[in-house]
């Protein structure tokens, strides 16, 4: 059982986007930082525990030609492991800054050479991996930036090929020390998901084929991806084998985000048909096959949701940000 | 005593301006999302595309009522796609109007070709870009609708209700169901789980065709029903300061939307009425006292500004644009009543 917590205001309401949440914990100073896109702007906030608001900031997409400011896409903390960087996509480039937003370390440009004028040119899809970020763009290309232990010395190191349509989300997990062990998954557009081994050169495994709904979400968890879709749905798949081995009708509209409470193995996913449901994602004893068992569903009245975050990596507390709401709603398990 | 002016030639001047070749080539041109000024002033050009003439306070309302009944139908729509069925209906409720005139019968028919040509092929995920982006205009905009609240679709908030029953999307299937597969791809085991909605089956797909039964009751006449419709300044938007702020915009008379309008409002064709005819006046409001009380205390935040080109800076700018302006014909008329509404139209005559 969960319940609404206090919420917490937003100076400007979360736009209509998929995966418009990102949370960044820090128990260490009990704090947590929260990211949300409202359109031109990001707003970014640090609230203690109870969820009381301490400071916030907004960011910009960095100005360009054009009749309007650029709309940013997504925003997203990457956890390194020396340090932690905020990074901004938009409709013009990716930006990078140090974790609390204050000092930009790094603007990449996006390159609109091959778009046709009806193509919308950005970024999107936001992943660290190791001492790497990648970073989704329009025409289905992965960027991946090396990123030093400290200090702007960012180098874009590999541009990675496997989709054709543009990048909705990435999600990546600590390699797991075996060989040809899966840790990087991308999804597209297309709902097409592609299965990649980190490196100094990134490898891909597998494709897993979509079927003609896109794909917003994908998490991936000790080998397991999972990856929501634009029709409701949420499958689950073998990262080794790109074998589905559940399917969950688990929304009436398109999923907008996915997260993960790694250490419990448990899945939050949230829709635009103003549901959020938490999964218990396990392997079967005898067999090894990836199971799943329905937890928990609340109802954000009214919200078309867009986003929606773990709070503690026990999957105790959650947040969701809806479009055109204006606070972020915290519910806690009871 | 024949009336000097009638609904139907109201109604196909305004729709055949709005379907004039040119003013469509334009809007079909690709673009970016137009800011609200840009959209309000070619509004405003198109309302008053007929004798008839809106003052100030009413030209808002009716605005304010144009942009949330077309919030509640992107919003609402079960799948991205499903913004090109509401288009359809639009069209098909539009043609209703004009069955008597072939020629603007003909000009929605060919709009109605192009949309097919452009929207018809793009993906799920192209479409779920265009709705995401047009719910970036509408958002923050939670003005009461009298209609909407009292069907029950829009809450005293301002919100509209998003219900969780009734029939999924075409292409979704009704949440609930948890299936399990081995690896060669057989079903092992059957789950059920409790998800909240009570929602049943989709029961068939809109039609696209030229014809068609569209399915989606989005985008229908709201007036097939006769009622009254107003719409509610006080209490709109509790949180004012969360309203985009289009400050941050660039400056509006920024070239290239300067360009956009010239071309659109070069593209929209005034028609001259034969003999000297006054215009008549619409009023939203009960009472003329109303109008004006209205106008005097509508909220600052939700005030609409149409761009004022003469006050361009740019001198071959407005050289260019006085040259387009120039090409329409405004009808000879003796004014009414002068309110802001009005001041765009004068301007334009004195160029």
């Amino acid at each position: 059982m969960f319940r609404w917590e206090r919420s917490i205001p937003l100076r400007g309401s979360a736009a209509a986007l998929c995966n418009n949440l990102s949370v960044l914990q820090l128990p260490a100073r009990n704090l947590t930082y929260f990211g949300v896109v409202h359109g031109p702007s990001a707003q970014l906030l640090s609230a203690a525990p109870e969820g009381v608001p301490l400071a916030q900031r907004q960011l910009h997409a960095k100005e360009g030609a054009g009749v309007s400011p650029p709309l940013i896409t997504q925003v997203h903390w990457c956890v390194l492991p020396f340090r932690v960087l905020l990074v901004l996509t938009s409709h013009r480039g990716i930006q990078m800054y140090e974790s609390n937003g204050y000092t930009m370390v790094y603007w990449h440009a996006l390159d609109s050479g091959d778009a046709s004028p009806v193509q919308a040119v950005f970024a999107r899809g936001i992943a660290a991996s190791g001492h790497f970020i990648c970073v989704g763009t329009w025409s289905g290309r992965v960027l991946v930036f090396d990123i030093p232990a400290k200090g702007p010395n960012i180098v874009l190191s590999e541009e990675l090929a496997g989709h054709q349509t543009p990048i909705t989300d990435i999600a990546t997990e600590p390699a797991q020390g075996q060989d040809c062990v899966a840790d990087m998954v991308t999804a597209d557009d297309s709902g097409l998901l592609c299965v990649w081994r980190s490196g100094p050169e990134f490898t891909l495994l597998t494709r897993i084929p979509g079927f003609g709904v896109p794909c917003p979400s994908v998490q991936l968890w000790q080998g397991i991806i999972a990856a929501g879709y634009g029709n409701g749905q949420v499958h689950l798949y073998e990262a080794a084998t790109g074998n589905l081995h559940v399917q969950i009708n688990a929304h009436a509209r398109a999923i907008c985000a996915l997260d993960l409470a790694p250490e419990v193995g448990k899945l939050l996913s949230a829709g635009e048909d103003t549901f959020v449901h938490i999964w218990k994602l396990s392997r079967s004893p005898e067999s090894g096959y990836i199971e799943v068992e329905h937890c928990h569903g609340e109802c954000v009245s009214d919200t078309q949701l867009c986003g929606a975050r773990f709070c503690d990596s026990s999957g105790s507390s959650f947040a969701v940000t809806g479009y055109d709401l204006a606070e972020i709603r915290r519910f806690s398990s009871v | 005593m024949q009336p000097f002016w009638t609904f139907t030639g109201v109604l196909n001047d305004i729709i055949s301006t709005m379907f004039n070749r040119k003013f469509m080539e334009e809007l079909f041109k690709p673009q970016e999302l137009y800011s609200k000024k840009a959209l309000r002033t070619v509004y405003e050009r198109l309302a008053h595309a007929s004798i008839m003439k809106l003052n100030q306070a009413s030209m808002d309302k009716l605005y304010d009522l144009m942009t949330m009944a077309f919030k509640y139908q992107v919003l609402l729509c079960p799948r991205p796609k499903d913004v090109l069925l509401v288009t359809f209906n639009h069209l098909d409720t539009i043609k209703g109007f004009i069955q008597d005139s072939p020629t603007i019968l003909q000009q929605v028919d060919e709009t109605f070709r192009q949309l097919t040509e452009i929207y018809g092929g793009l993906s799920a995920g192209e479409f779920q870009l265009i709705r995401q982006t047009l719910l970036i205009f509408f958002q923050d905009l939670h003005i009461r609708v009298s209609m909407f609240l009292k069907d029950k679709v829009q809450n005293n908030n301002g919100r509209f209700v998003l219900p969780v029953s009734g029939p999924v999307p075409w292409g979704t299937e009704v949440p609930g169901l948890i299936r399990m597969f081995n690896n060669k791809g057989e079903e092992v085991k059957r789950i059920e789980f409790k998800h909240g909605g009570n929602y049943v089956p989709a029961p068939k797909e809109g039609s696209f065709e030229l014809y068609g039964d569209r399915v989606l009751k989005l985008g229908t006449n709201m007036y097939s029903v006769n009622r009254p419709v107003e719409t509610h300044m006080s209490g709109s938007s509790k949180n004012l300061a969360s309203r985009t702020q289009e400050s941050i915009a660039p400056n509006p008379l920024a070239k290239e939307e300067l360009n956009f309008l010239a071309r659109l409002m070069g593209g929209m064709e005034i028609k001259k009425p034969s003999g000297p005819e006054p215009g008549f006046r619409l009023n939203l409001f009960t009472t003329d006292e109303e109008e004006e009380q209205a106008a005097l205390t509508r909220p600052e935040e939700l005030s609409y500004e149409v761009i004022n080109i003469q006050a361009t800076q740019d001198q071959q700018r407005s050289e260019e644009l006085a040259r387009i302006m120039g090409e329409f014909e405004i009808m000879e008329q003796p004014r009414l009543s002068t309110s802001k509404g009005d001041d765009l139209l004068a301007m334009m005559d004195e160029l």
